[in-house]
């Protein structure tokens, strides 16, 4: 039997065959731990240049049940200094985030299928070349994940492109930080940035005309401007539920009402429009003879409705008529 | 807290599992449910598989975008395409559809078996209406269909009472599988008393009883076949782990007239029309406000139907919507609409559902099934007199304002203007996405029939070209029925239950 230690000295072949021969991974066994990594393989001065050692952690989603991971940076001091995590406003720095699957039906080298993958693509990474990463991974010792060994291999246009880059994992801690606050989000190329998101609360807010002296619920109370409430729970929702092409399509509906304005006399992009132009501008969207403008506010009006509506102050004033039978 | 049924859950399947059963039932709906309760009843050893999870009713959210997320598949954005994008939506939780529908009870209309059996006689043999009938009796007993009680009927059912009544239209009360019903106006996102005798409620809980077991959260992805008989089913857990399930003696797929024929494509199993001739009931609906408060979210969720203008091709029924929902059917944008839902309690939104001509493919894509349908001239025209025949029936009701919603066309029409509507009809849109439509009731994507070239299973509702494997949902249906299609779909499973439980 190999032990990571005995690892750090072997040969890209050697590491390689030790890929091709190692041993299956239990899932179960990984879920809730940090695993300490150390870089194997790579020249002196890349690894000065990048690091040497890190953590990688398993941690199974209460919500979706997908096993997930992300990588914490570790300060370098020395490849057997205790593992000390670099931090950002307190919190560990983490990057590199994946989602482990089994090897069936991904594509990967010959023979690279003997325990799990570490997928970086189906998670929520910024754009850029860890999309298309892999990192098969297997046991060193049969029936045991306490030392891993994996390596990275990158998959471009379904041709997979093997990289030195290997690394050991041994078994550290029980995981005490995970980065989400909520559900891990999809991956970013389906979601909105920041910057349209901020749009489409701002289309939102222009569609729903609350606040002011416009919205009153059945008591009169005013209903609370859409600014004020809680939409978080829709976004995290639909960041991960829609199906593909809906998410797709939203962005060029957004777009299109965002930019529409200047080139239809107001000169000025939807964000930069005063309120009352916003509301004629929107009037004259759900009225064109364009399907798609009108499709688009349609549908910005019905997601607008959806996320002000998750808002339980929203709600409240509605609920508290009670159900005809009595039972609430 | 109410007992949970699934043996398995596939959040937490994370190596790959393997398991045997007599009977391999795919989807856990009406269809899915009758069978796995008719098979256990008989000693037969059953699991059924679901793709979504196990949801409580005491776990059902209450809001439209939590609901959505949890229960309905892909947060309910599934769209069908074709000359007008149209939503549909399905359940995708242990329970399927049953969980988040309106509980409406039909029975097969004699004139649309009538239709089948013209079409293909050997089929009006070998599915006789006796036959059908006599099942819907049985599970209409089990399942407490009754008409909807004045009392949790709630203003809006009652109103489309009196504005019919008025115009002197058939109507009546909807019948409906509840027991208990409060009148909640929930049965869209579940109903949080577990009043709406959901398959989860109901029939899953009998088939456990005699044994039958429940994986929730396992994805099958192809039916397995071996010397042209289906052995069983492979697919993914939700934790992504691979499973295969053998089957001993049957494979049975109740997984939706989408899902179905996706799973027969996926396994190489192209024989017949798989996949084409989606039939569905395109619906309209039409808002109006009237001067005392309605509170449309509150009563039974479906509760009252108009079938006077079925010979027209169209029911009508009051929508029990949550408040986001009900809130995006009111018209106008900005202070207007901010306006309007100040006095959100005094619409209703009332829909036409349109039994339609069109027909769609279904096909899988590489992650999500891809859909078209369209809509014939002869549909948009019906869609056009539902949307003329809604806004009659709420100003007959005392409406103060109706908004037909057609571009084009007055976007509000007043009390006393029934000239305009008329108007609507005869000059109204004939383009199909001038209509705002959603696609409900999804049938005919693996036809049931005797010639083996125009239809996917044979009268007794085996495959055709394999052996072993039955399809139970509404993918059998010949064509659309022009009614609510649940108890229609249980009564075709119950009997293909019989013939499985014989082969």
């Amino acid at each position: 039997m190999t032990t990571a230690r005995e690892l750090r000295t072997a040969s890209r072949r050697a590491l390689r065959d030790h890929i091709v021969h190692g041993h299956p991974v239990d899932p179960r066994e990984l879920e809730g731990w940090v695993y300490r990594g150390t870089s194997l393989g790579l020249p002196d001065f890349v690894a000065k240049l990048s690091w040497k050692t890190f953590q990688k952690t398993f941690y199974r989603d209460p919500t979706s049940g997908r096993l997930l991971g992300w990588n914490v940076r570790l300060e370098q001091d020395g490849i057997d200094a205790p593992s000390r995590p670099k931090l950002r406003r307190g919190r560990p720095v983490t990057e590199w985030h994946y989602e482990v699957i089994p090897p069936e039906g991904v594509p990967m080298p010959r023979g690279f299928d003997r325990g799990l993958v570490i997928d970086y693509g189906r998670a929520d990474n910024p754009p850029g070349y860890v999309q298309l990463l892999k990192d098969p991974l297997v046991a060193l010792a049969p029936g045991s994940a306490d030392e891993l060994l994996g390596v990275s291999y990158a998959v471009v246009a379904g041709r997979c492109i093997e990289t030195p880059t290997y690394f050991t994992l041994e078994r550290e801690a029980r995981i005490d930080f995970v980065p989400y606050d909520e559900a891990p989000r999809a991956p970013r190329p389906l979601r909105l940035s920041e910057t349209e998101r901020r749009w489409a609360e701002e289309l939102f807010a222009a569609i729903l005309g609350t606040g002011g002296t416009a919205g009153t619920d059945g008591d009169g109370e005013r209903l609370p401007p859409f600014e004020a409430t809680d939409r978080s729970v829709f976004w995290r929702h639909f960041d991960a539920a829609p199906a593909p092409l809906v998410r797709a399509g939203l962005r060029p509906m957004l777009h299109t009402l965002v930019f529409l304005p200047l080139v239809s006399g107001f000169r000025k992009p939807f964000y930069k429009l005063a309120p009352e132009e916003r509301a004629r501008f929107l009037a004259a969207a759900a009225h064109s003879r364009r399907y798609f403008v009108r499709q688009a506010v349609v549908t910005l009006k019905m997601l607008a409705c959806f996320a002000y509506f998750d808002d339980p102050r929203v709600r409240a004033p509605f609920e508290a008529v009670p159900p005809l039978g009595g039972a609430a | 807290m109410s007992a949970r049924l699934c043996e398995l859950d596939g959040r937490r399947v994370a190596r790959k599992l393997r398991a045997e059963a007599d009977v391999v039932v795919v989807g856990s709906g009406p269809a899915g449910a009758t069978v796995a309760r008719h098979l256990a009843a008989q000693g037969v050893g059953v699991i059924v598989l679901e793709e979504g999870p196990e949801v409580l009713p005491e776990e059902y959210p209450r809001s439209a975008v939590r609901a959505m997320a949890g229960l309905y598949r892909d947060m309910g954005t599934t769209i069908a395409f074709g000359n007008v994008s149209m939503p549909y939506l399905q359940g995708r939780v242990v329970g399927g559809t049953s969980v988040v529908n309106g509980a409406i009870s039909w029975r097969l209309p004699a004139e649309v078996h009538a239709e089948w059996a013209r079409a293909d006689p050997a089929l009006g043999d070998a599915l006789r209406h006796e036959a059908i009938a006599a099942a819907e009796e049985r599970l209409e007993a089990r399942l407490e269909v009754h008409p909807t009680e004045p009392s949790v009927a709630g203003a809006k059912n009652l109103l489309l009472g009196r504005g019919a009544e008025a115009l002197g239209v058939a109507h009546r009360p909807i019948r409906r599988n509840v027991s208990g019903c409060v009148g909640e106006g929930a049965c869209l996102s579940g109903c949080p008393h577990g009043a709406k005798l959901s398959m989860d409620r109901s029939f899953l809980p009998d088939a456990v009883a005699s044994g039958a077991r429940i994986f929730a959260g396992m994805c099958v992805s192809r039916v397995t076949v071996e010397r042209g008989r289906a052995t069983g089913v492979v697919g993914r857990s939700a934790a992504g782990a691979r499973f295969e399930v053998r089957a001993r003696r049957a494979v049975v797929l109740a997984a939706s007239a989408i899902q179905t024929p996706c799973i027969l494509l996926r396994s190489g199993l192209r024989h017949g029309p798989v996949g084409d001739g989606l039939a569905a009931h395109p619906g309209v609906s039409v808002t109006g406000r009237f001067a005392e408060p309605v509170r449309a979210w509150r009563g039974a969720t479906q509760g009252h139907e108009v079938t006077g203008y079925r010979s027209e091709g169209l029911k009508l029924e009051a929508l029990g919507f949550d408040l986001a929902i009900l809130a995006s059917r009111l018209p106008g944008v900005g202070p207007e609409l901010g306006r309007r839902l100040g006095e959100l309690e005094r619409y209703a939104v009332w829909g036409a559902a349109v039994r339609a001509e069109g027909r769609g493919t279904v096909r899988p894509g590489p992650t999500h099934p891809f859909v078209t349908y369209s809509l014939t001239p002869d549909d948009v025209k019906k869609a056009r007199r539902g949307v003329r025949r809604l806004a009659e029936v709420l100003l007959a009701a005392g409406a103060e304002e109706v908004y037909p919603g057609v571009p084009g066309f007055d976007p509000v029409v007043r009390a006393g203007d029934r000239a305009a509507l008329e108007r609507l009809e005869r000059e109204g849109s004939l383009v199909a996405s001038d209509y705002a439509m959603s696609m409900t009731h999804l049938f005919g994507t693996a036809r049931m029939g005797s010639d083996p070239r125009r239809s996917v299973v044979r009268p007794d509702f085996r495959h055709h070209a394999t052996g072993a494997l039955y399809v139970a949902d509404s993918s059998v249906f010949p064509t659309n029925l022009g009614v609510n299609p649940q108890i229609a779909i249980m009564a075709l499973a119950e009997l293909c239950a019989g013939h499985v439980a014989q082969a």
